[in-house]
Protein backbone atom coordinates (compact mmCIF):
# COMPACT_ATOMS: atom_id res chain seq x y z
CA UNK A 1 0.00 0.00 0.00
CA UNK A 2 1.60 3.64 -0.92
CA UNK A 3 1.70 6.20 1.91
CA UNK A 4 -0.40 9.08 2.40
CA UNK A 5 1.83 12.44 1.28
CA UNK A 6 -0.04 15.12 2.91
CA UNK A 7 1.27 18.90 2.32
CA UNK A 8 0.53 21.65 5.31
CA UNK A 9 0.41 24.72 3.70
CA UNK A 10 -1.03 28.55 4.19
CA UNK A 11 -0.27 31.36 1.93
CA UNK A 12 0.81 33.68 4.32
CA UNK A 13 3.60 33.14 7.04
CA UNK A 14 3.77 33.25 10.46
CA UNK A 15 0.36 31.20 10.99
CA UNK A 16 1.97 28.54 12.45
CA UNK A 17 2.85 25.85 9.86
CA UNK A 18 6.18 24.72 11.23
CA UNK A 19 4.70 23.91 14.75
CA UNK A 20 1.53 22.44 13.43
CA UNK A 21 3.25 19.91 11.47
CA UNK A 22 6.31 18.89 14.07
CA UNK A 23 3.44 18.81 16.26
CA UNK A 24 0.50 16.71 14.10
CA UNK A 25 3.93 14.41 13.23
CA UNK A 26 4.26 13.69 16.65
CA UNK A 27 0.86 12.81 17.52
CA UNK A 28 0.39 10.43 14.68
CA UNK A 29 3.86 8.61 15.49
CA UNK A 30 2.70 8.53 19.00
CA UNK A 31 -0.29 6.23 17.27
CA UNK A 32 1.87 3.92 15.92
CA UNK A 33 1.98 5.16 12.21
CA UNK A 34 5.61 5.57 10.91
CA UNK A 35 6.13 9.24 10.17
CA UNK A 36 8.35 11.16 7.85
CA UNK A 37 8.16 15.12 8.24
CA UNK A 38 10.54 17.05 4.84
CA UNK A 39 10.77 20.62 5.49
CA UNK A 40 10.18 22.38 2.27
CA UNK A 41 11.84 25.35 3.36
CA UNK A 42 15.10 25.62 1.93
CA UNK A 43 17.07 28.52 3.13
CA UNK A 44 15.01 28.76 6.36
CA UNK A 45 15.43 25.48 8.31
CA UNK A 46 12.77 25.46 11.38
CA UNK A 47 10.89 22.03 11.67
CA UNK A 48 14.16 20.52 13.06
CA UNK A 49 14.61 23.17 15.31
CA UNK A 50 11.07 23.07 16.59
CA UNK A 51 11.64 19.16 17.18
CA UNK A 52 15.00 20.02 19.00
CA UNK A 53 17.23 17.42 16.72
CA UNK A 54 19.22 20.80 14.95
CA UNK A 55 22.30 19.12 16.41
CA UNK A 56 21.49 15.98 14.24
CA UNK A 57 22.09 17.34 11.10
CA UNK A 58 24.72 16.21 9.05
CA UNK A 59 23.16 16.22 5.31
CA UNK A 60 19.74 17.87 4.13
CA UNK A 61 17.31 17.55 1.27
CA UNK A 62 19.57 19.35 -1.00
CA UNK A 63 22.58 17.43 -0.43
CA UNK A 64 20.18 14.46 -1.71
CA UNK A 65 19.42 15.77 -4.73
CA UNK A 66 22.29 16.57 -5.91
CA UNK A 67 23.66 13.41 -5.38
CA UNK A 68 26.12 14.01 -2.23
CA UNK A 69 24.35 11.59 0.22
CA UNK A 70 21.72 8.76 -0.41
CA UNK A 71 18.44 9.52 0.53
CA UNK A 72 18.77 7.37 4.17
CA UNK A 73 21.78 9.26 5.20
CA UNK A 74 19.70 12.57 5.09
CA UNK A 75 16.88 11.17 7.17
CA UNK A 76 16.93 11.62 11.07
CA UNK A 77 15.11 9.73 13.64
CA UNK A 78 13.53 11.93 16.47
CA UNK A 79 15.25 11.02 19.64
CA UNK A 80 12.04 10.25 21.64
CA UNK A 81 9.87 8.72 19.06
CA UNK A 82 11.75 6.44 16.34
CA UNK A 83 8.68 5.87 15.20
CA UNK A 84 9.21 10.08 13.73
CA UNK A 85 11.91 10.95 11.25
CA UNK A 86 12.25 13.96 9.47
CA UNK A 87 14.38 15.56 6.02
CA UNK A 88 15.72 18.34 7.07
CA UNK A 89 15.98 21.56 4.51
CA UNK A 90 19.27 23.07 3.96
CA UNK A 91 20.03 26.40 5.64
CA UNK A 92 22.38 27.81 2.82
CA UNK A 93 20.52 27.95 -0.15
CA UNK A 94 17.16 28.73 -1.92
CA UNK A 95 14.04 27.36 -3.02
CA UNK A 96 15.48 26.90 -6.85
CA UNK A 97 17.82 23.94 -5.48
CA UNK A 98 15.33 21.41 -6.07
CA UNK A 99 12.44 20.81 -8.35
CA UNK A 100 8.90 19.20 -8.43
CA UNK A 101 10.20 16.10 -10.18
CA UNK A 102 13.26 15.30 -7.21
CA UNK A 103 10.61 16.23 -4.63
CA UNK A 104 8.18 13.46 -6.13
CA UNK A 105 11.13 11.24 -6.35
CA UNK A 106 12.17 11.65 -2.79
CA UNK A 107 8.72 11.18 -1.67
CA UNK A 108 8.97 7.95 -3.58
CA UNK A 109 11.33 6.24 -2.35
CA UNK A 110 10.30 7.02 1.39
CA UNK A 111 7.37 5.67 1.00
CA UNK A 112 9.01 2.28 1.36
CA UNK A 113 9.74 3.12 5.28
CA UNK A 114 7.04 5.45 6.21
CA UNK A 115 2.93 5.21 6.12
CA UNK A 116 2.61 8.91 6.25
CA UNK A 117 4.57 11.82 4.58
CA UNK A 118 4.09 15.11 5.65
CA UNK A 119 5.20 18.14 3.96
CA UNK A 120 5.89 21.65 5.86
CA UNK A 121 5.64 23.78 2.79
CA UNK A 122 7.01 27.49 2.76
CA UNK A 123 4.94 30.54 2.84
CA UNK A 124 4.41 31.86 -0.61
CA UNK A 125 3.03 30.54 -3.51
CA UNK A 126 6.29 30.39 -5.31
CA UNK A 127 8.57 27.74 -6.52
CA UNK A 128 8.73 26.40 -3.32
CA UNK A 129 5.24 26.32 -2.95
CA UNK A 130 5.25 24.40 -5.97
CA UNK A 131 7.89 21.91 -5.19
CA UNK A 132 5.62 21.11 -1.97
CA UNK A 133 2.82 20.13 -3.43
CA UNK A 134 4.57 18.31 -6.03
CA UNK A 135 4.01 15.03 -4.60
CA UNK A 136 1.03 15.61 -2.35
CA UNK A 137 -2.17 14.18 -2.49
CA UNK A 138 -3.69 15.47 0.78
CA UNK A 139 -3.82 19.27 2.05
CA UNK A 140 -4.02 20.98 4.78
CA UNK A 141 -4.93 24.72 5.05
CA UNK A 142 -3.23 25.97 8.44
CA UNK A 143 -4.89 29.91 9.26
CA UNK A 144 -5.73 32.39 11.74
CA UNK A 145 -8.66 33.98 12.29
CA UNK A 146 -7.60 37.27 11.14
CA UNK A 147 -8.99 38.62 7.45
CA UNK A 148 -5.22 38.97 5.68
CA UNK A 149 -4.76 34.74 6.18
CA UNK A 150 -7.92 34.02 5.31
CA UNK A 151 -7.41 35.82 2.07
CA UNK A 152 -3.80 34.06 1.36
CA UNK A 153 -5.38 30.75 2.48
CA UNK A 154 -8.33 31.00 -0.02
CA UNK A 155 -5.59 32.10 -2.90
CA UNK A 156 -3.88 28.67 -1.80
CA UNK A 157 -7.01 26.20 -1.91
CA UNK A 158 -7.43 28.09 -5.50
CA UNK A 159 -3.59 27.26 -6.48
CA UNK A 160 -4.02 23.83 -4.89
CA UNK A 161 -6.94 23.04 -7.24
CA UNK A 162 -5.15 24.21 -10.46
CA UNK A 163 -2.08 22.66 -9.59
CA UNK A 164 -2.65 19.46 -12.35
CA UNK A 165 -2.56 16.33 -10.12
CA UNK A 166 -5.27 14.79 -7.98
CA UNK A 167 -5.34 15.66 -4.78
CA UNK A 168 -8.58 15.33 -2.28
CA UNK A 169 -9.96 18.46 -1.20
CA UNK A 170 -8.32 20.43 1.27
CA UNK A 171 -8.57 20.04 5.26
CA UNK A 172 -8.78 23.47 7.30
CA UNK A 173 -6.80 23.73 10.80
CA UNK A 174 -7.79 26.90 12.39
CA UNK A 175 -5.20 28.08 14.52
CA UNK A 176 -4.56 30.38 17.68
CA UNK A 177 -8.23 31.32 18.04
CA UNK A 178 -8.46 32.65 21.28
CA UNK A 179 -12.40 32.07 22.98
CA UNK A 180 -12.53 35.22 24.87
CA UNK A 181 -12.01 37.52 22.24
CA UNK A 182 -14.47 35.34 19.76
CA UNK A 183 -16.71 35.83 22.78
CA UNK A 184 -16.76 39.46 23.02
CA UNK A 185 -17.19 39.54 19.15
CA UNK A 186 -13.51 41.39 19.15
CA UNK A 187 -12.48 38.08 16.55
CA UNK A 188 -13.77 36.21 13.80
CA UNK A 189 -14.89 32.53 14.61
CA UNK A 190 -14.48 29.71 13.30
CA UNK A 191 -17.77 29.90 12.18
CA UNK A 192 -16.91 32.50 10.06
CA UNK A 193 -13.72 31.26 8.58
CA UNK A 194 -15.25 28.65 7.28
CA UNK A 195 -17.83 30.70 5.38
CA UNK A 196 -15.78 32.10 3.06
CA UNK A 197 -13.11 28.93 2.54
CA UNK A 198 -15.74 26.48 2.50
CA UNK A 199 -13.84 23.31 2.87
CA UNK A 200 -13.56 20.36 5.32
CA UNK A 201 -12.72 21.64 9.12
CA UNK A 202 -10.12 19.25 10.45
CA UNK A 203 -9.61 21.05 13.89
CA UNK A 204 -9.11 24.39 16.14
CA UNK A 205 -5.94 24.79 18.05
CA UNK A 206 -6.52 27.77 20.83
CA UNK A 207 -3.62 30.18 21.74
CA UNK A 208 -1.80 28.85 24.07
CA UNK A 209 1.42 29.89 25.45
CA UNK A 210 2.08 26.00 26.15
CA UNK A 211 3.21 26.16 22.63
CA UNK A 212 5.61 28.94 22.43
CA UNK A 213 7.58 27.52 25.67
CA UNK A 214 7.23 24.08 23.92
CA UNK A 215 8.38 25.01 20.95
CA UNK A 216 11.62 26.79 22.35
CA UNK A 217 12.61 23.91 23.88
CA UNK A 218 12.46 21.69 21.07
CA UNK A 219 9.00 19.50 22.91
CA UNK A 220 6.04 19.33 20.38
CA UNK A 221 3.20 20.16 22.83
CA UNK A 222 0.95 17.23 21.87
CA UNK A 223 3.44 15.71 23.78
CA UNK A 224 2.66 18.01 26.94
CA UNK A 225 -0.62 16.54 29.04
CA UNK A 226 -1.65 19.60 30.19
CA UNK A 227 -1.64 21.78 27.20
CA UNK A 228 -4.68 22.46 25.45
CA UNK A 229 -3.26 23.51 22.22
CA UNK A 230 -1.39 20.16 22.52
CA UNK A 231 -5.04 18.43 22.78
CA UNK A 232 -6.26 20.29 20.23
CA UNK A 233 -3.56 18.93 18.17
CA UNK A 234 -3.70 15.20 19.42
CA UNK A 235 -7.19 14.85 18.34
CA UNK A 236 -6.36 16.59 14.92
CA UNK A 237 -4.28 13.48 14.54
CA UNK A 238 -6.67 10.84 15.16
CA UNK A 239 -9.30 13.02 12.76
CA UNK A 240 -6.53 12.50 10.14
CA UNK A 241 -6.43 8.38 11.03
CA UNK A 242 -10.39 8.73 10.31
CA UNK A 243 -11.45 8.50 13.74
CA UNK A 244 -14.53 10.92 14.63
CA UNK A 245 -13.29 12.80 17.65
CA UNK A 246 -15.21 15.61 18.73
CA UNK A 247 -13.92 18.88 18.36
CA UNK A 248 -13.20 20.41 21.66
CA UNK A 249 -15.07 23.28 23.60
CA UNK A 250 -13.42 26.32 23.70
CA UNK A 251 -15.65 28.48 25.36
CA UNK A 252 -14.09 30.23 28.18
CA UNK A 253 -15.70 29.21 30.92
CA UNK A 254 -14.30 25.46 30.07
CA UNK A 255 -10.82 26.28 28.87
CA UNK A 256 -10.02 26.28 32.96
CA UNK A 257 -11.01 22.46 33.41
CA UNK A 258 -9.84 21.92 29.95
CA UNK A 259 -10.79 19.01 28.07
CA UNK A 260 -12.95 17.61 30.12
CA UNK A 261 -15.91 18.27 28.72
CA UNK A 262 -16.44 18.00 24.81
CA UNK A 263 -19.16 19.52 22.74
CA UNK A 264 -19.23 19.77 19.42
CA UNK A 265 -20.62 23.21 19.01
CA UNK A 266 -18.56 26.62 18.68
CA UNK A 267 -19.98 29.78 19.31
CA UNK A 268 -21.28 31.14 16.02
CA UNK A 269 -21.43 27.58 14.45
CA UNK A 270 -24.56 26.34 12.95
CA UNK B 1 -20.51 49.33 -30.97
CA UNK B 2 -23.33 48.30 -33.69
CA UNK B 3 -22.05 49.78 -36.88
CA UNK B 4 -18.38 48.65 -36.11
CA UNK B 5 -19.86 44.90 -35.38
CA UNK B 6 -21.54 44.62 -38.85
CA UNK B 7 -18.70 46.26 -40.92
CA UNK B 8 -16.65 43.93 -39.61
CA UNK B 9 -18.66 41.04 -40.87
CA UNK B 10 -18.62 42.36 -44.39
CA UNK B 11 -14.92 42.51 -44.34
CA UNK B 12 -13.69 40.38 -41.77
CA UNK B 13 -10.46 39.15 -44.13
CA UNK B 14 -8.82 42.68 -43.35
CA UNK B 15 -9.79 42.80 -39.99
CA UNK B 16 -7.95 42.12 -36.90
CA UNK B 17 -9.41 39.69 -34.54
CA UNK B 18 -9.17 39.42 -30.75
CA UNK B 19 -10.56 36.99 -28.77
CA UNK B 20 -10.29 35.44 -25.56
CA UNK B 21 -8.98 32.26 -24.88
CA UNK B 22 -8.25 29.91 -21.43
CA UNK B 23 -4.62 31.91 -21.40
CA UNK B 24 -5.79 35.27 -21.77
CA UNK B 25 -6.27 37.48 -25.07
CA UNK B 26 -5.06 36.72 -28.26
CA UNK B 27 -5.00 39.56 -31.04
CA UNK B 28 -4.31 37.93 -34.50
CA UNK B 29 -3.01 40.06 -37.31
CA UNK B 30 -4.66 39.32 -40.71
CA UNK B 31 -2.17 39.24 -43.86
CA UNK B 32 -2.09 41.61 -46.49
CA UNK B 33 -2.49 44.96 -45.35
CA UNK B 34 -0.18 47.47 -44.71
CA UNK B 35 1.62 47.28 -41.01
CA UNK B 36 0.63 50.85 -40.11
CA UNK B 37 -2.66 50.65 -41.25
CA UNK B 38 -2.98 47.53 -38.85
CA UNK B 39 -1.82 49.32 -35.89
CA UNK B 40 -4.24 51.97 -36.04
CA UNK B 41 -7.09 49.73 -36.69
CA UNK B 42 -5.50 47.91 -33.43
CA UNK B 43 -5.91 51.29 -31.35
CA UNK B 44 -9.06 51.49 -32.09
CA UNK B 45 -10.54 48.79 -31.15
CA UNK B 46 -8.39 48.54 -27.52
CA UNK B 47 -9.79 52.39 -26.91
CA UNK B 48 -13.16 50.77 -27.18
CA UNK B 49 -12.37 47.95 -25.10
CA UNK B 50 -10.00 49.15 -22.55
CA UNK B 51 -11.29 48.78 -19.35
CA UNK B 52 -12.35 44.56 -20.34
CA UNK B 53 -8.78 43.27 -21.41
CA UNK B 54 -6.98 45.98 -18.43
CA UNK B 55 -4.11 43.21 -16.87
CA UNK B 56 -4.84 40.77 -19.21
CA UNK B 57 -1.92 37.79 -20.23
CA UNK B 58 -1.55 38.75 -24.14
CA UNK B 59 -0.46 36.49 -26.75
CA UNK B 60 0.01 38.66 -30.37
CA UNK B 61 0.13 36.20 -33.54
CA UNK B 62 1.42 38.46 -36.66
CA UNK B 63 0.71 35.51 -39.34
CA UNK B 64 3.06 36.21 -42.09
CA UNK B 65 3.93 40.02 -41.35
CA UNK B 66 7.53 40.68 -41.04
CA UNK B 67 8.45 43.18 -38.14
CA UNK B 68 11.85 44.88 -37.50
CA UNK B 69 13.24 45.71 -34.01
CA UNK B 70 11.57 49.10 -33.72
CA UNK B 71 8.27 48.13 -34.91
CA UNK B 72 8.28 44.93 -32.53
CA UNK B 73 9.41 47.26 -29.60
CA UNK B 74 6.41 49.83 -30.84
CA UNK B 75 4.39 47.52 -30.62
CA UNK B 76 5.59 46.45 -27.39
CA UNK B 77 5.71 49.29 -25.90
CA UNK B 78 1.88 50.33 -26.89
CA UNK B 79 0.41 47.25 -25.62
CA UNK B 80 2.11 47.38 -22.09
CA UNK B 81 2.40 51.06 -21.51
CA UNK B 82 -0.90 52.29 -23.33
CA UNK B 83 -3.28 49.42 -22.86
CA UNK B 84 -1.70 47.71 -20.04
CA UNK B 85 -1.68 44.48 -20.90
CA UNK B 86 0.62 41.78 -19.98
CA UNK B 87 2.48 40.48 -23.12
CA UNK B 88 3.10 37.00 -22.81
CA UNK B 89 3.74 35.24 -26.71
CA UNK B 90 4.78 36.75 -29.85
CA UNK B 91 3.67 33.90 -32.82
CA UNK B 92 5.22 34.95 -36.43
CA UNK B 93 5.99 32.84 -39.20
CA UNK B 94 9.31 35.07 -39.75
CA UNK B 95 12.48 33.93 -37.68
CA UNK B 96 13.88 37.43 -37.83
CA UNK B 97 11.00 39.09 -36.42
CA UNK B 98 10.87 35.85 -33.51
CA UNK B 99 14.54 37.17 -32.96
CA UNK B 100 13.76 40.24 -32.10
CA UNK B 101 10.71 39.64 -29.80
CA UNK B 102 12.82 36.81 -28.15
CA UNK B 103 15.10 39.71 -27.16
CA UNK B 104 11.81 41.93 -25.60
CA UNK B 105 11.80 38.18 -23.43
CA UNK B 106 8.61 37.16 -25.03
CA UNK B 107 7.54 33.68 -25.55
CA UNK B 108 7.61 32.77 -29.02
CA UNK B 109 6.38 30.20 -31.51
CA UNK B 110 5.37 29.96 -35.30
CA UNK B 111 1.95 29.83 -34.66
CA UNK B 112 -0.85 30.43 -31.74
CA UNK B 113 -2.37 26.46 -30.66
CA UNK B 114 -5.68 27.97 -30.37
CA UNK B 115 -4.89 30.26 -33.86
CA UNK B 116 -7.65 29.51 -36.21
CA UNK B 117 -6.88 31.82 -39.43
CA UNK B 118 -9.87 30.70 -41.08
CA UNK B 119 -12.53 33.15 -39.85
CA UNK B 120 -14.52 30.96 -37.72
CA UNK B 121 -17.16 32.09 -35.36
CA UNK B 122 -16.14 32.06 -31.81
CA UNK B 123 -18.07 33.12 -28.62
CA UNK B 124 -15.66 34.97 -27.31
CA UNK B 125 -14.47 36.48 -30.17
CA UNK B 126 -15.39 40.33 -29.89
CA UNK B 127 -15.41 41.82 -32.89
CA UNK B 128 -18.46 39.60 -34.06
CA UNK B 129 -20.46 39.44 -30.90
CA UNK B 130 -19.40 43.35 -29.46
CA UNK B 131 -22.82 43.25 -27.66
CA UNK B 132 -23.60 40.72 -25.42
CA UNK B 133 -26.59 38.95 -26.64
CA UNK B 134 -28.64 35.86 -25.46
CA UNK B 135 -27.34 32.73 -25.31
CA UNK B 136 -23.62 34.24 -24.95
CA UNK B 137 -23.19 33.39 -21.22
CA UNK B 138 -20.79 31.30 -19.63
CA UNK B 139 -22.00 28.98 -16.60
CA UNK B 140 -19.49 28.23 -13.49
CA UNK B 141 -20.23 26.03 -11.04
CA UNK B 142 -17.34 26.51 -8.36
CA UNK B 143 -15.93 28.75 -5.62
CA UNK B 144 -14.37 31.67 -6.98
CA UNK B 145 -11.36 32.19 -5.01
CA UNK B 146 -8.85 34.93 -4.23
CA UNK B 147 -6.28 35.82 -7.03
CA UNK B 148 -8.92 33.94 -9.85
CA UNK B 149 -10.03 36.36 -12.47
CA UNK B 150 -13.18 35.29 -14.72
CA UNK B 151 -12.93 37.18 -17.74
CA UNK B 152 -15.95 36.98 -20.29
CA UNK B 153 -17.27 38.37 -23.21
CA UNK B 154 -20.99 38.26 -22.49
CA UNK B 155 -23.17 37.33 -19.24
CA UNK B 156 -21.54 35.54 -16.50
CA UNK B 157 -23.54 33.50 -14.23
CA UNK B 158 -21.86 31.40 -10.94
CA UNK B 159 -23.25 28.85 -8.77
CA UNK B 160 -21.07 29.40 -5.56
CA UNK B 161 -19.19 32.06 -4.28
CA UNK B 162 -17.13 34.68 -5.25
CA UNK B 163 -14.32 35.23 -2.33
CA UNK B 164 -13.07 38.14 -1.46
CA UNK B 165 -9.43 39.10 -3.82
CA UNK B 166 -11.33 37.45 -6.77
CA UNK B 167 -13.14 39.22 -9.71
CA UNK B 168 -15.31 38.99 -12.00
CA UNK B 169 -15.47 40.93 -15.53
CA UNK B 170 -17.75 40.66 -17.83
CA UNK B 171 -19.17 42.31 -20.73
CA UNK B 172 -23.00 41.53 -20.19
CA UNK B 173 -24.30 40.74 -17.04
CA UNK B 174 -23.14 39.06 -13.71
CA UNK B 175 -25.30 37.12 -11.64
CA UNK B 176 -23.95 35.05 -8.82
CA UNK B 177 -25.96 32.22 -6.89
CA UNK B 178 -24.09 32.79 -3.73
CA UNK B 179 -22.24 34.80 -2.03
CA UNK B 180 -20.44 37.81 -4.34
CA UNK B 181 -18.03 39.07 -1.83
CA UNK B 182 -14.96 39.74 -4.21
CA UNK B 183 -14.59 42.79 -7.21
CA UNK B 184 -17.07 42.56 -9.84
CA UNK B 185 -17.36 44.62 -12.97
CA UNK B 186 -19.93 44.11 -15.20
CA UNK B 187 -20.89 45.68 -18.65
CA UNK B 188 -17.27 46.39 -19.13
CA UNK B 189 -17.18 47.14 -22.35
CA UNK B 190 -19.29 49.79 -21.51
CA UNK B 191 -22.83 48.67 -21.73
CA UNK B 192 -24.31 51.12 -18.50
CA UNK B 193 -27.51 48.76 -18.83
CA UNK B 194 -25.76 45.73 -16.95
CA UNK B 195 -26.69 44.27 -14.31
CA UNK B 196 -24.72 42.66 -11.44
CA UNK B 197 -27.12 40.25 -9.29
CA UNK B 198 -25.95 37.98 -6.51
CA UNK B 199 -28.33 36.32 -3.60
CA UNK B 200 -26.15 38.01 -1.16
CA UNK B 201 -24.02 40.86 -2.31
CA UNK B 202 -21.50 41.66 -0.04
CA UNK B 203 -18.74 43.26 -3.00
CA UNK B 204 -15.49 44.74 -1.83
CA UNK B 205 -16.74 46.53 -5.39
CA UNK B 206 -18.76 46.80 -7.81
CA UNK B 207 -18.32 48.23 -11.17
CA UNK B 208 -20.84 48.62 -14.19
CA UNK B 209 -19.39 50.35 -17.18
CA UNK B 210 -17.02 53.01 -16.25
CA UNK B 211 -18.76 53.43 -12.80
CA UNK B 212 -17.13 52.46 -10.01
CA UNK B 213 -19.28 51.88 -5.99
CA UNK B 214 -17.74 51.08 -2.81
CA UNK B 215 -19.82 49.34 -0.39
CA UNK B 216 -19.54 52.37 1.89
CA UNK B 217 -21.52 54.25 -0.54
CA UNK B 218 -23.84 51.41 -0.90
CA UNK B 219 -25.91 49.61 1.98
CA UNK B 220 -26.70 45.97 0.81
CA UNK B 221 -29.00 43.43 2.87
CA UNK B 222 -28.93 39.48 3.46
CA UNK B 223 -31.54 39.10 0.44
CA UNK B 224 -30.88 38.72 -2.99
CA UNK B 225 -29.80 42.25 -4.00
CA UNK B 226 -29.53 43.71 -7.52
CA UNK B 227 -26.94 46.83 -8.79
CA UNK B 228 -27.21 48.60 -12.25
CA UNK B 229 -26.64 52.40 -13.02
CA UNK B 230 -29.55 54.77 -11.95
CA UNK B 231 -28.69 58.33 -12.72
CA UNK B 232 -24.91 58.01 -13.52
CA UNK B 233 -24.26 56.12 -10.14
CA UNK B 234 -24.37 52.41 -8.79
CA UNK B 235 -27.80 52.01 -7.36
CA UNK B 236 -28.47 48.72 -4.97
CA UNK B 237 -31.92 47.35 -5.37
CA UNK B 238 -33.88 44.07 -3.81
CA UNK B 239 -34.70 41.71 -5.81
CA UNK B 240 -37.91 41.18 -4.75
CA UNK B 241 -38.92 44.84 -5.16
CA UNK B 242 -37.93 44.84 -8.72
CA UNK B 243 -40.87 44.21 -10.18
Amino acid sequence: MSSRVIVVTSGKGGVGKTTTTANIGMALANLGEKVILIDADIGLRNLDIVLGLENRIVYDIVDVVEGRCKLKQAVIKDKRQPNLAILPAAQTRDKSAINPDQMREICKELEEDFTIIIIDCPAGIEQGFKNAIAAATESIIVTNPEVSSIRDADRVIGLLGASGHEMLPPQLIVNRIRPEMVKQNEMLNVGDVEEILGIKLLGVVPDDETIITSTNKGMPAVNLENSVAGQALRNIARRIRGEDVPFLDLTPENNQGIFKIFKKLFAGRK
Amino acid sequence: MNNAAQESEQENASKIIMKGTKDGLLIMFPDGSSWNDLLKQLNDMLDKDKSFWIGASTSVDLGNHQLDETQINRLHEMLIKRYHLLLDALYCRDENTRNFAEKKNLKVGKIHPNSTRASSPDITDIVQNSNAVAGNAIYLKQTIRSGQIVRFDGNVIIFGDTNPGSEIIASGDIIVVGSLRGIAHAGAKGDEKSHIVATNLKPIQLRIASCIGMPDDVQTSNSPEYACITDGKIYIGSVKNKR
